[in-house]
């Protein structure tokens, strides 16, 4: 056998060894959703069942804590989303004194523990008469979350053509038209993707959440005290069909840009013919 | 309508470094003028200045008479035209073309005749759905023509728009810009660091030098007879040979020019006996010359370069350090032109100019 073979079945070997690590876990867990056990488990097997289903249908509490989740992460967004997008905007054409002070104040909620940012917000806001609750989470995860979405706007503004504004500005626009007109679409993709990442960041959050929930309770809140109070295959149905919901979306994200991906090829050959048919 | 441009007394500062120093012009209505100069000149500065994007630090800008003191760049009678052409990526062409009419709220089926208009002049009609990102480089430069005329300015600003076309589309492109200038009527204000764009397309050109004028005059004048040592080295080629007055003889100056001996030239100068100066002549007018005579050396030819209907040279007189450069005809009976060969070469004396080495910059 060549050295060269060897290191191809040494890669195969190992990738999937890689994947084997990633998947395991979660086929397991997939599996033991049909097991006809009181305990979330593939061994042993007491006959294949969807009656998990049926109970996860019936679980009002899990019902409230999925909604409140919901609540709240589609809250952070909407407070995070526009903050992020302003410090962006705000550090990409800031040229004073303070500008690094400002970006590592921004960034220190992300290198704070989770836990930290949680104990002090509920520190602060109890000391003014505020207790916990859905609206004090939406506040503890935007103070991290923004952060992300600062994060991944200033990398698309990064490579913006500052000229666009100027000639849109020499065009006449004001400076609002050139926000709307230039700017914004050009950062649209970035805004949807900070966007989804940050409802999924609020939506998993656990350490921070678990100190400034109050007597609300999210999706992970519960799934945790369930592991304290008796796991059943129900919350193993929760994860499959979340798994599922993902699997479709990322799915549906590829066949779109594959899509795209082939209209852009089509249309530079259909350009270059006419042009050579004209010459 | 008056679409001059009056430039009083303008200076910019940045910080410790003056960029534009004083400066005082008007430029005419409809014209087509062009600021020429090295990189770091302040051209682009000036230009700036003119729209908007840059407040100078004294004096003012008048367009039409207006002053433009308080009038911010979106609201100036101006557009203009970018070196990377700033075209909008996420927009197609026509909608380009419409931005600045859509911005003050013209109806759509009025933008719509604008842009048909717009395209047919700039001859791309067929183009008018289509992403900039499938033009092709001079298509997107017409279209940058065509946006920046859209908003029908009285003044277009041009910062070095062709710089990045290849030479053969560069060439035609500046005809097309001078036949759109003429068509329109429009004020052309052009920047430049290529003087052959500046004196093909111009009806005047400043050449700038380290933030200062040094010469405003149409092409022509420009180039017989320069102004300073900096726009004589600049615009065209030139040979630039020092020497000490040794004598003057109303507008003609006689030069000691050390191991080149005395030459002669013409001046608009005022000199002394003893002073030092500038000959400058263009290697087009250094000529073959049979016998010697006043302003002629014999030189030794050092390169040879064949440039389809010239041949330029390269020639070193007899003990001298020089390099002169020589261009001649190339239908001429050449003979004994060739690298090492002695040959005599000279010059009319009306056809050199002196200057004074003082001003050099």
């Amino acid at each position: 056998m060549s050295s060269h073979s060897i290191l191809k079945w040494g890669i195969r070997f190992y990738i999937t060894l890689f994947f084997l690590y990633l998947f395991t876990p979660l086929i397991i867990m997939s599996a033991a959703t049909f097991n006809d056990s009181r305990f979330p488990t593939i061994s042993p097997w007491r006959g294949t069942t969807l009656k998990w289903f049926e109970e996860l249908w019936q679980d009002s509490g899990m019902w409230q804590a999925l909604g409140n989740s919901a609540i709240i992460a589609a809250g952070v967004l909407l407070i995070a989303v526009p903050i992020g997008v302003a410090c962006a905007l705000f550090l990409s054409t800031y040229r004073g004194n303070g500008k690094n002070f400002l970006y590592g104040l921004m960034l220190s909620p992300l290198l704070t523990p989770g836990v930290i940012i949680g104990i002090s917000t509920l520190i602060f806001w109890r000391s003014l008469g505020v207790s916990g609750g859905i609206y004090l989470t939406m506040i503890a995860q935007t103070t991290f979350i923004a952060a992300y979405v600062m994060l991944m706007i200033l990398a698309r503004l990064q490579r913006f053509d500052r000229t666009l504004e100027n000639a849109a500005f020499s065009l006449g626009a004001s400076h609002f038209q050139v926000f709307r007109r230039i700017l914004l679409p050009y950062l649209m993709p970035a805004i949807l993707s900070a966007a989804v990442i940050a409802f999924l960041q609020s939506f998993e959050n656990y350490n921070t959440t678990l100190f400034v929930k109050g007597h609300d309770t999210t999706l992970t809140i519960y799934i945790a005290s369930k592991v304290r109070t008796g796991l059943t295959p129900a919350v193993n149905a929760l994860g499959l069909i979340l798994i599922l919901i993902t699997i479709l979306f990322a799915a549906a994200y590829e066949v779109k840009r594959r899509h795209e991906a082939r209209q852009a090829q089509i249309n530079p050959e259909t350009d270059s013919e006419s042009i050579a048919g004209k010459q | 309508m008056d679409s001059s441009v009056h430039l009083d007394n303008v200076m910019m500062r940045f910080d410790n470094f003056v960029a534009v120093q004083q400066t005082d012009l008007k430029i005419e209505s409809g014209e087509f003028f062009s600021f020429l100069g090295p990189s770091g000149c302040g051209k682009t500065t000036l230009l700036n200045i003119i729209s908007g994007f840059l407040d100078p630090t004294e004096g003012t800008v008048r367009i039409g008479g207006q002053d433009m003191r308080q009038v911010p760049a979106n609201k100036r009678p101006t557009s203009m035209i970018f070196q990377n052409l700033a075209l909008f990526p996420l927009m197609t062409v026509a909608e380009n073309i419409e931005f600045g009419l859509e911005v003050r709220g013209v109806r759509k089926a009025e933008r719509r005749k604008v842009s048909e208009r717009l395209l047919n002049l700039v001859a791309l009609p067929e183009c008018r759905d289509k992403r900039i990102s499938d033009l092709s480089g001079g298509q997107k430069q017409r279209i940058a023509i065509a946006r920046a005329l859209a908003v029908e300015p009285r003044v277009l600003l041009l910062d070095e728009p062709l710089s990045a076309l290849d030479l053969k589309l560069r060439q035609h492109m500046r005809t097309e810009l001078k036949d759109i200038q003429r068509k329109t009527g429009i004020t052309f204000i052009y920047i430049t660091h290529d003087q052959g764009e500046a004196l093909t397309m111009s009806d005047r050109v400043a050449v700038m030098s380290a933030g200062k004028l040094q010469q405003v005059a149409d092409p022509m004048t420009l180039y017989r007879t320069p102004a300073t040592p900096f726009a004589a080295s600049f615009v065209g080629e030139n040979n630039r040979i020092e020497g000490q007055v040794v004598a003057i003889d109303g507008t003609r100056v006689t030069l000691d020019c050390g191991d080149l001996g005395r030459l002669s030239g013409h001046t608009h100068d005022t000199f002394r006996l003893g002073d030092k100066a500038l000959l400058f002549i263009r290697p087009e007018l250094l000529t073959r010359r049979t016998s010697m005579s006043d302003n002629c050396f014999t030189a030794q030819i050092r390169e040879l370069n064949f440039e389809g209907a010239y041949l330029m040279m390269e020639a070193t007189p007899l003990k001298s350090q020089h390099r002169l450069r020589i261009q001649l005809l190339s239908d001429m009976n050449l003979g004994d032109v060739a690298p090492g060969n002695l040959i005599i070469f000279g010059f009319a004396a009306e056809d050199a100019m002196i200057m004074s080495g003082a001003r050099d910059v």
